[in-house]
């Protein structure tokens, strides 16, 4: 039997792309610093009204660049003249996802979800007493959530120091997600513990948690207003590609995660730490909420299949 | 949709690293055949005959010969265009432009993602290995999939891969043998020999030369490992390496890492790099730094010589040299010499195909076999190349192309091949053909797609543009051009109203340029054909336009009597020239007059002449004259080029008659008004998007590269402060000697010294590098010329953006990408200088072949054996020789380097810089089919 221990693990940091000054051919001169390169983009943001920018997110990675290309010499191709990406889908294909649900059997809810090599598992205890009391709220239940990853889920192996930045970030963009559809007012003064692990990583192990986070909820029977899925897109070689694999997540390009409530229509998530043109941004958009409602129904199939189950060992 | 893993090992700083990736397999990856029952067809494009299928190598090498239509129904593999991409990314694009031309049959089929030929990576198997595997597994599923109806052939040139085919029972052949059986022998021609084959045949012809000369020419390159850690550590330089223009023998590596051009001496130190490679490059011991011997004209080591050039116009074009201020040998030299190297590995070679001629032989016994001959380059800095050709009594006298294979340790010259013939040696249209190649310029005439894009003719301004909201409508005002004599690309116009207002009077002056960018929409493709050229050519006798013609000539041309649609900059000004409000719209006009320069400055003169266009023309004038002048008060220099303008026969196209251009005050008015524009734009555009502006610099000259102009100034007793660009200015304007010409003469000189400006991206550099040197403005663009440049037409997106009348492209949020798309301008626009100055020199040369003629000269520089004149009249500049040939050094003439000239042993003639001289010019043909002018004293 697994037991899942939770432990705030280190996803090593993506290889930070510096700003780089383009050299101009020798003729042209030296490589040259522009130093008031941070006013003068403060100032063209002011005036660019059209580039789109989610608000400021203290939790936000820097923007890789000013417009969040990678300032890279060779361009690399991601999307070949064929329409092929680097692994054989096509710009608008998702890879091929997976969940199963109980599999933490001391959980109240669990399930593992699975989006091409990313492999995520939750857990969720609860609605419990709250164990620290000053955190009780009279008037609706406590909700929290702790994401972390395997030593083993990357491809080098070392352990990683506890509660960083990115998995607090994390942590605190699933607790609030989950929370928008927890109908918490039921369950005033209690508590409810959302853990997520990634045991595998592979691009998109945000909404790859949040997913295997709505099956643990549904599994443990808490009561939603509508189950919340999600799914990312991104922007590379003018194209908008949906559910991004690392190698094209590491691309330094915009990386659009959403989270809908499908049944009601509505976005409980939307992330975006790099800039793109409004209309460019409404594609990408339009292209990861597609892919959240094909998850949605994927989900959807895979909770009616459970509870057939249930119905079946109860001998209904 | 099937799944399937594939596991590889990667080493990343050192370590090894498991990574695992996904790989979807497909169903529905079509095989590209149109006869195919079961495939979708609506993207096939190979026909029922042989489907011919290439291995890496081949591709490669053969690029030239695919390229040949005779080549076609080709099925590219994907894991094949992959590994060509690694490896050769130049290759990689010619052969992606194959693929997606309609004209031809090249398929790509993606075999390692269809579900049948995907091949999994065994252990041990080296990517080599691999590849032909998964080559043979495509080919033989083709075979298959097919039927016996259409033969599919594998062409490889690898042994073991071509036995284990044909062990799976795939049809393969060789590609020399595949040509052959094609019954062309021109394609063999085409053929490239793989080293280890041609090498023999190459040596034994070497040998039937120079029978001695079987040994190794040149040093080992250093394996890729030992350069970069050689780089590491600091004792290689890396660089891109220059040849001199005007001396094959002499290259330069601009190196970071030492922070000053290391300069390579001969072709041993060369050691096989060609120019533009990028190089590594070994210091040589201090005591080997060789001073430069460029005081002799000719050259010790070849053959060659100076020809005579169209005079260089700036620093860019002009023979590189330093040292003037060196003494003569026998005085100790105080100044250091630059640092000398060696090139010991090539980086990244920058080989691609040559325009020239084979070098005069006699003609063999037998035709029709193969025999191996020299190709010289018209491109001077290119050595010799061998090739091997069946057909060398066609290719004798003709211009031809050839690209450069390989050049190995023990041959002297590179080893290349036949690529196509551009037509006959000394024919005008085969030699501008010859100029346009050489430049890169693209003179094919527009695709269909581009000229898709235009609207339908005969087009006119319609209703809706006229009560569109950000159109003004300016067609009641009287506007008029001013251009050159028969201009049919008039992209600006100018307008001038006196207005009264208050207590002042006031001028409103209006300059409208031609809205191209309401046609020419981002991301069309008209708007990326205009953006790969970059810019119309000027040839002599004919143009190269960059937008396709109905734009140029009719639709943006803002002719007279026709409403046509404008971009204009308005100014009101006071009458002291003073800019009191600036205004840019878009806007309608209807232009009254499209004045020549003459027409033009004929009004102004004539003083019986009262209308309102010769008043308007009047007034622009005055104030064109105070602006001129207050440009001059800040330090813009005034410099001077000797353009010269040819009269071209309208029936033959030949040459009638050479003059100086001349330059009015008409001229001078209308580019004040331009250079004014060009600024507001740049302030506008620069304001509102800091980061993404294209801007236009010109660098401050360092005081090595005026080092010419201030050796032959202190030689005729000039003082010139280079302090600053006001102070040279102010000297130059006070440089009056006692003759009229003297003047222009040293400003001529004084613009040679100078770099051209460029475009840049403003992200890419801080503000005070924004300056303009040669017009003192703290910046500048270009904005005035929309049909004609495409720098224009992206500065009018920016303009119209900032105006909020239309959306920035998005090309402008990457700033790479703009990056590229400034030195791609750059280039282009370097190259069509180049382009007209060639085409002007090959006109002066067919002029002047009729017509020897005597003229006056004024020297310019003094050499060992003789000395350089630049002759006003033409334009042109050569050398004169006081000495003959061979017997240089002779000792009769002696050089007084100080004063700048050349002193006859018995103290009987002198001739110092700057002297006139008369000189006789003459064409004449020291090889056949070799014209040049020559220049002796007379």
């Amino acid at each position: 039997m697994m037991q899942v221990r939770p432990n705030l693990d280190y996803e090593g940091p993506k290889s930070h792309q510096h700003h780089r000054a383009f050299v101009f051919g020798f003729e042209y001169g030296f490589l040259k610093e522009k130093l008031d390169q941070k006013e003068a983009a403060k100032r063209a943001n002011e005036q660019l009204g059209f580039v789109f920018d989610i608000g400021p997110n203290p939790w936000s990675k820097p923007a890789t660049s000013s417009f969040g290309c990678k300032p890279s010499l060779v361009k690399m191709e991601y999307v070949s003249p064929e329409g092929l990406r680097l692994d054989g889908r096509r710009p608008m294909e998702m890879r091929q996802i997976r969940a199963e649900i109980g599999t933490v059997a001391r959980a109240d809810g669990s399930a593992v979800f699975e989006m091409g090599n990313t492999k995520v598992i939750a857990a969720v205890y609860g609605p419990r007493e709250v164990q620290n009391r000053s955190q009780q709220i009279s008037d609706q239940a406590l909700v929290r959530c702790e994401y972390s990853m395997a030593n083993f889920s990357t491809g080098d192996r070392m352990r990683k120091p506890k509660g960083d930045r990115r998995s607090t970030e994390i942590s605190l963009v699933i607790r609030q997600t989950m929370e928008a559809c927890i109908l918490t007012h039921l369950m005033p003064r209690s508590q409810i513990d959302i853990f997520v692990q990634v045991l595998q990583a592979d691009g998109g192990t945000r909404s790859a948690c949040i997913n295997a986070a709505t099956l643990a909820l549904a599994d443990a029977g808490i009561p939603m207003r509508d189950i919340v899925t999600s799914c990312s897109a991104g922007y590379l070689n003018s194209t908008p590609l949906l559910d991004l694999n690392y190698i094209e997540d590491s691309a330094g390009g915009p990386d659009v995660t959403v989270g809908i409530l499908p049944k009601l229509d509505k976005v409980t998530l939307l992330q975006m730490d790099a800039k793109l043109p409004l209309d460019i941004f409404e594609n990408v958009m339009g292209l990861a909420t597609e892919g959240c409602k094909a998850v949605a129904n994927y989900i959807r199939e895979v909770l009616l299949e459970n509870t057939k189950q249930l119905e079946y060992r109860r001998g209904l | 949709m099937l799944q399937s893993n594939t596991f590889s090992r990667k080493t990343k700083g050192g370590r090894i690293k498991k990574e695992v990736r996904e790989i979807y397999l497909r169903d529905d990856i079509y095989c590209g055949a149109t006869a195919c029952k079961t495939c979708d067809t609506s993207r096939a494009r190979l026909d029922a005959s042989a489907i011919l299928i290439f291995d890496t190598n081949v591709l490669l090498h053969q690029i030239d010969l695919l390229e040949n239509p005779a080549i076609d129904n080709v099925v590219l593999l994907s894991v094949v265009l992959d590994e060509v991409k690694n490896k050769n990314m130049a290759v990689y694009n010619r052969i992606r432009a194959l693929s997606t031309n309609p004209l031809r049959k090249f398929y790509v089929f993606s075999n390692q993602f269809h579900k049948d030929t995907f091949v999994k990576r065994m252990d041990g198997e080296t990517p080599n290995d691999y590849n032909d595997r998964a080559i043979r597994v495509a080919s033989r599923w083709y075979q298959t999939h097919l039927g016996p109806a259409t033969p599919v052939l594998l062409i490889t040139n690898d042994r073991e891969n071509k036995r284990r085919a044909v062990e799976e029972g795939i049809s393969t052949d060789t590609i020399q043998s595949y040509v052959k059986s094609l019954g062309q022998p021109e394609l063999l021609d085409l053929l490239v020999h793989p080293a280890s084959e041609s090498e023999d045949v190459a040596m034994e012809q070497v040998e039937d030369l120079r029978p001695s000369k079987r040994q190794v020419v040149y040093q080992e390159h250093k394996p890729m490992s030992e350069i970069t850690l050689g780089l590491h550590r600091g004792i290689y330089h890396q660089g891109k390496l220059r040849v001199n223009r005007y001396n094959p023998f002499e290259a330069y590596v601009g190196s970071e890492s030492i922070g000053d051009e290391i300069i390579i001496h001969g072709r041993q130190n060369m050691n096989r790099s060609f120019d533009g490679d990028i190089v590594a490059v070994e210091l040589l011991p201090q005591d080997e730094w060789r001073e430069e011997k460029n005081l002799s004209i000719a050259d010790e080591e070849d053959e060659e010589e100076d020809d005579v050039h169209l005079a260089p116009s700036s620093a860019d074009d002009a023979p590189r040299t330093t040292n003037l201020v060196s003494g003569s040998a026998t005085e100790t030299n105080p100044t250091p010499c630059r640092p000398s190297g060696r090139v010991v590995g090539i980086i990244k070679r920058n080989w691609h195909s040559y325009c020239g001629s084979l070098e005069p032989m006699r003609m063999p016994a037998g035709t029709g076999s193969f025999t191996s001959a020299l190709f010289v380059s018209k491109d001077r800095r290119i050595p010799k190349i061998r090739i091997q050709t069946r057909q060398l009594e066609n290719l004798l006298d003709k211009r031809i192309i050839v690209a450069v294979d390989s050049w190995d340790r023990q041959s002297r010259y590179p080893s290349g091949h036949y690529v196509r013939v551009i037509g006959e040696i000394g024919d005008r249209d085969t030699e501008s053909e010859v100029v346009l190649i050489e430049n890169d310029i693209n003179s094919r005439p527009f695709s269909a797609q581009v000229l898709a894009c235009l609207p339908p003719l005969p087009w006119s301004v319609s209703s809706e543009d006229v009560t569109n909201s950000i159109r003004l409508d300016l067609r009641s005002l009287q506007v008029f051009s001013v251009d050159p004599p028969g201009c049919k690309d008039i992209d600006d116009a100018l307008h001038c109203t006196a207005l009264s207002n208050g207590n002042y009077e006031v001028g409103v002056r209006i300059l409208n340029i031609a809205d191209v960018t309401n046609f020419v929409h981002p991301g069309s493709p008209l708007d990326d054909e205009a953006s790969q050229r970059g810019t119309s050519v000027y040839l002599v006798e004919r143009r190269i336009d960059m937008l396709p013609k109905p734009l140029t000539e009719d639709i943006c041309s803002l002719r007279a009597d026709v409403e046509r649609l404008a971009f204009s900059v308005i100014w009101e000004m006071t009458s002291e020239a003073e800019i009191i409000s600036t205004r840019f719209t878009k806007s309608v006009i209807k232009s009254c007059a499209a004045l020549s320069y003459v027409e033009a400055q004929a009004r102004m003169d004539d003083s019986r002449l009262m209308d309102p266009l010769t008043t308007d023309l009047r007034n622009m004038n005055a104030l064109a004259k105070i602006m001129r002048q207050r440009r001059i008060d800040r330090g813009a220099l005034t410099l001077a080029s000797a353009e010269v303008k040819f009269q071209i026969d309208t029936e033959t196209h030949d040459p009638l008659d050479i003059g100086m251009y001349q330059i009015r005050e008409a001229n001078q008015m209308v580019e004040e008004f331009m250079l004014a524009a060009n600024v507001s734009v740049a302030k506008k555009i620069y304001d509102c998007f800091p980061l993404c502006s294209l801007l236009r610099r010109h660098p401050t000259p360092t005081r090595e590269m005026l080092e010419p102009l201030l050796c032959t100034a202190a030689a005729v007793g000039l003082d010139l402060d280079v302090s600053s660009s006001k102070a040279l200015a102010d000297s130059l304007d006070r440089a009056v000697g006692d003759d009229p010409y003297f003047n222009k003469l040293i400003r001529i000189l004084a613009t040679r010294c100078m770099t051209q400006a460029v475009y840049f991206c403003s992200g890419d550099l801080s503000p005070p590098e924004y300056h303009h040197y040669g017009l003192a403005a703290p910046m500048y663009t270009h904005f005035t010329s929309p049909i004609r440049r495409y720098a224009d037409v992206i500065v009018h997106r920016l303009l119209a953006a900032s105006l909020m009348i239309e959306k920035l492209p998005s090309v402008f949020q990457d700033r790479t990408q703009l990056a590229s798309i400034a030195d791609n301008l750059n280039y282009r626009h370097r190259n069509a200088q180049m382009a007209s100055r060639a085409s002007v020199e090959l006109h002066t040369l067919i002029y002047f072949r009729k017509r020897p003629t005597d003229t006056e000269a004024r020297i310019v520089k003094i050499r060992s054996n003789g000395f350089i004149v630049f002759v006003p009249k033409y334009g042109i500049e050569g050398p004169v020789y006081l000495t003959t040939r061979g017997e240089k050094g002779g000792g009769e003439w002696f050089v007084d380097e100080p004063q700048q000239r050349i002193v006859k042993m018995d103290n009987s003639l002198i001739y110092s810089v700057l002297q006139t001289v008369r000189i006789h010019m003459e064409v004449v043909e020291p090889q056949p089919n070799r014209p040049k002018l020559q220049l002796t004293l007379i």
